[in-house]
């Protein structure tokens, strides 16, 4: 039981550490195109994506305290993390990636002067402040961005929000499932690593 | 029929493409990239600053080694930057 555990928490890190390099190759190819046309907007997403690969990294550190617990027993203890029952936990990653997503929705607003994107952001926020949960309102700015996005018939778009669409879902049904709370977020965190990197891979392989 | 929004990187790719194919003066510039004039011109001397493009004697506008790479580099971002949602 205990090398499963190990199994799956090496297959996570691996596909962390991917999916955290695909959003520092992406960051590093947006400043390319910033150096050249000077947009704010494409600036503006470009940090969305460092803050998403520093989220990545941070939520592929936990899962080396969580392999080192599965190989040695004992809990890996560093300062960022608390413990939920014996389970290394970092609460940094969600606020990370809820900023990331602004930063990048501000991006794309201010580099394809869509203003209906930007209002639409508002009654999400509200919306999820009244629902309370962090990972609601990622899904419901997710959800917007989805469905403006959606006359652009864009698959690689259309595929990249529907994996973050389905981690944060997958997260959101975790927490609130107490039973099942760490196979949840292990799940949305695949997912959540796996968005930029299938996104870099259908870019390149078009290419190629 | 709506408007079609760019975003400045597609512009400048336009642009640059433009004069690449031939257009060597600021109004068949503004014409191949579907610009009004004046934009067209504010952004080609934005990008003779940049060393992108230069004038020669007879005012007639090239890319320079510079420019055609960065053209290159654009042509080959395209794709992400339409994949992240930018309009190009």
């Amino acid at each position: 039981m205990e090398t499963l555990k190990a199994v799956i928490e090496l297959a996570l890190i691996y596909l962390g550490s991917v999916g955290a390099a695909s959003s520092y190759y992406i960051f590093c190819k947006l400043k390319e195109i910033y150096d050249i046309t000077d947009d704010v907007g494409v600036e503006l997403t470009a940090w969305g994506f460092m803050l998403m690969a520093f989220g990545l990294l941070i939520e592929t550190l936990v899962h080396v305290a969580h392999l080192y617990k599965a190989v040695y027993g004992s809990t890996l203890n560093l300062p960022l993390f608390i413990n939920i029952h014996g389970n290394a936990f970092c609460p940094l990653p969600p606020a990370l990636f809820l900023m990331a997503y602004t930063l990048y929705f501000s991006g794309v607003y201010v580099s394809n002067k869509l203003g209906r994107l930007a209002l639409s952001l508002a009654p999400a926020t509200l919306l999820a402040g009244i629902l309370g949960e962090i990972n609601s309102l990622m899904i419901l700015m997710l959800l917007l961005a989805f469905i403006y996005s959606f006359e652009n018939k864009n698959k690689k778009f259309l595929t990249f929000f529907s994996i973050l669409i389905l981690s944060h879902l997958a997260a959101m049904v975790g927490i609130l499932n107490a039973r099942n709370m760490f196979e949840f977020l292990k799940l949305a965190f695949a997912l959540r690593s796996l968005a930029p990197t299938v996104l870099l891979y259908m870019v390149m392989r078009r290419k190629g | 029929m709506r408007k079609r929004y760019r975003s400045i990187a597609g512009i400048i790719y336009d642009i640059l493409n433009c004069i690449e194919k031939g257009s060597d003066t600021v109004t068949s510039v503004s014409t191949c990239a579907n610009l009004p004039y004046d934009r067209a011109k504010s952004l080609i001397e934005k990008l003779i600053e940049k060393g992108f493009i230069e004038k020669s004697q007879s005012n007639k506008l090239y890319l320079t080694d510079k420019g055609k790479a960065v053209e290159k580099k654009l042509g080959e971002l395209r794709d992400l930057m339409e994949a992240l949602g930018f309009k190009l």
